[in-house]
């Protein structure tokens, strides 16, 4: 039996009213957009399998429809067709039998879903942050919705999880509004972290940091990949990101994915025209 | 007299060719090579050498699989598939095959920053899942072996000079003990000494049974090694 813990089978997602010859006017050469009704196609039919421990990266340029996927898996954003099959594992780490469609989930199972199972770290902070919280608030936050209730030991995580992503751990109760852009990231990657989640959503996680910090935060990625074998999805602009930590890697252009591969072969021998500009425009 | 299992080749590459389409360059088509064809036999220690720019790297990254091969088989005798044709084999099982069986050592390391030597060489020992503290003392081992100071263990590769970051790239290959190893110019930028270290690591594999197929113009210092050479024209 194959190992495959996350499974997206044909997401669309549209924005806009949609017309019978969306499809036809639209894709990977044209544009997202539709001529005839304005309606912007965001993900086209998507399909990706991520087993167990493995860590698949999305690259394609701003507008290509990355964030969406990533907020559709995520379950805040409903998709318009396709399904996102995800397989529990029991306490024994078996794979049960009946895979369950994410997306078919109701509210509150879909909420619990999310808190226990998924981390996601937003391309802006503010998108995963409650700006109105405390730094440690905001970190206890996903914790006491996945079934933490001791104070002390919520705290205790916080303060380790700020060490490892190289924050200093006394900061735990002051505003985030007192942080720069790039200690949020910083908290927003503790806050996916504090739960262990099952898939991890990575979307631009090291944009904003500088470079000492990058590479410190790149290794603990690597780390949970390996040791805990946590399950990613990785968006990313920088090809040296996606080289360091992605097994597997697709590239999308306007809403499709235009090609995918091992990410050794779509680095070096990419064979879509799109790809092989991307590719020959990294530094 | 060689029993069947150790005559029949671990790889056999029949008819080999590799087209790069440049899309971006009006649609030109580069072919480095075409019609290659040549066996392994299990435990060999097998040099493919020729002039620069012959796609010699190129056949290493096909049985790799970073390049797609444009026509042509690449047969290779796996441990845990049989028989695999890597040229048109899924991803998952090229991945499965990399993770227990195959090794690709380039010619430059490429790693992440701050990442101190130590944990570098341990890494494919830890990526497979052993402990941290296990693979470390493993990795010490290798890195006396090729002469690196201890002095130097806990900073990053990136401080290192060409010689000693290749050494740490080779350490980094035979570590993972592959049953088939793929060496891109493992000598190059080594002086003698270095050079020697090496040859003997390719020796003690080899004993070790494992097969080892490199990319090489130093022919001079392999060739006594060498079970066969192919030479690209």
């Amino acid at each position: 039996m194959d190992a495959w813990i996350l499974k997206a089978t044909n997401l669309t997602k549209r924005y806009g009213p949609s017309c019978l010859y969306c499809t036809a006017l639209t894709g990977a050469e044209r544009s997202n957009r539709c001529p005839i009704c304005g309606t912007v196609i965001a993900c086209a039919k998507i399909n990706f399998v991520l087993k167990q421990g493995e860590v698949l990266g999305i690259v394609g340029e701003s507008g290509s429809g990355k964030s969406t996927l990533m907020q559709i898996v995520n379950l805040s954003l409903p998709a318009d067709d396709g399904e996102v099959w995800y397989r529990e594992r029991d306490k024994q780490k078996q794979f049960q039998e009946k895979p369950v469609n994410l997306l078919k989930l109701d509210k509150y199972t879909r909420r619990a879903f999310r808190n226990e199972r998924l981390g996601i770290v937003h391309q802006r902070p503010e998108l995963g942050l409650n700006m109105k919280f405390l730094v440690g608030g905001n970190v206890a936050e996903k914790l006491l919705l996945a079934n933490w209730r001791n104070v002390g030991r919520i705290r205790e995580r916080t303060a380790e999880l700020m060490r490892l992503t190289e924050l200093p751990p006394e900061r735990i109760d002051d505003d985030p509004r007192m942080f720069s852009g790039g200690m949020l990231q910083r908290v927003q990657i503790s806050k996916a972290l504090s739960s262990n989640p099952a898939v991890l959503l990575l979307d631009e996680v090291t944009s904003g940091l500088d470079l000492s910090v990058q590479a410190r935060v790149l290794d603990l990625i690597k780390h949970l990949q390996w040791e805990l074998k946590m399950t990613m999805l990785l968006v990313s602009h920088d090809l040296g990101v996606i080289k360091q930590l992605a097994s597997r890697t697709m590239v999308m252009k306007n809403g499709w994915a235009v090609e995918s591969g091992l990410t050794d072969q779509i680095l070096e021998d990419p064979q879509h025209p799109y790809t092989q500009l991307l590719v020959s425009s990294a530094l | 007299m060689h029993n069947i299992e150790q005559t029949r080749p671990i790889l056999e590459v029949n008819h080999l060719k590799k087209a790069f389409h440049l899309h971006l360059v009006d649609g030109r088509v580069i072919e480095p090579f075409a019609d290659i064809s040549f066996q392994v036999s299990k435990g060999e220690f097998f040099i493919i050498s020729g002039k620069s720019g012959i796609g010699k790297t190129s056949i290493l990254k096909c049985i790799y699989r970073t390049y797609l091969t444009t026509s042509g088989d690449i047969w290779y005798s796996s441990q845990h598939f049989k028989r695999v044709n890597i040229a048109t084999a899924s991803e998952e099982v090229v991945l499965k095959l990399r993770e227990h069986e195959l090794a690709f050592c380039s010619q430059f390391l490429k790693v992440l920053p701050r990442v101190p030597a130590i944990d570098v060489t341990a890494e494919p020992l830890v990526q497979r899942g052993m402990e941290r503290s296990e693979a470390r003392k493993e990795a010490e081992q290798w890195l006396r072996r090729l002469g690196i100071e201890q002095s130097r263990w806990q900073t990053s590769p990136v401080t290192f000079s060409g010689g000693e970051q290749q050494r740490l790239n080779l350490a980094r290959a035979f570590i993972a003990r592959p049953r088939f190893l793929l060496l891109d110019e493992p000598t190059a930028s080594l002086d003698a000494t270095s050079k020697s270290i090496v040859l003997e690591m390719i020796r003690e594999a080899r004993a070790a049974g494992v097969t080892i197929l490199t990319v090489s113009h130093d022919t001079a210092s392999m060739q006594p090694l060498a079970d066969n050479i192919y030479w690209l024209k």
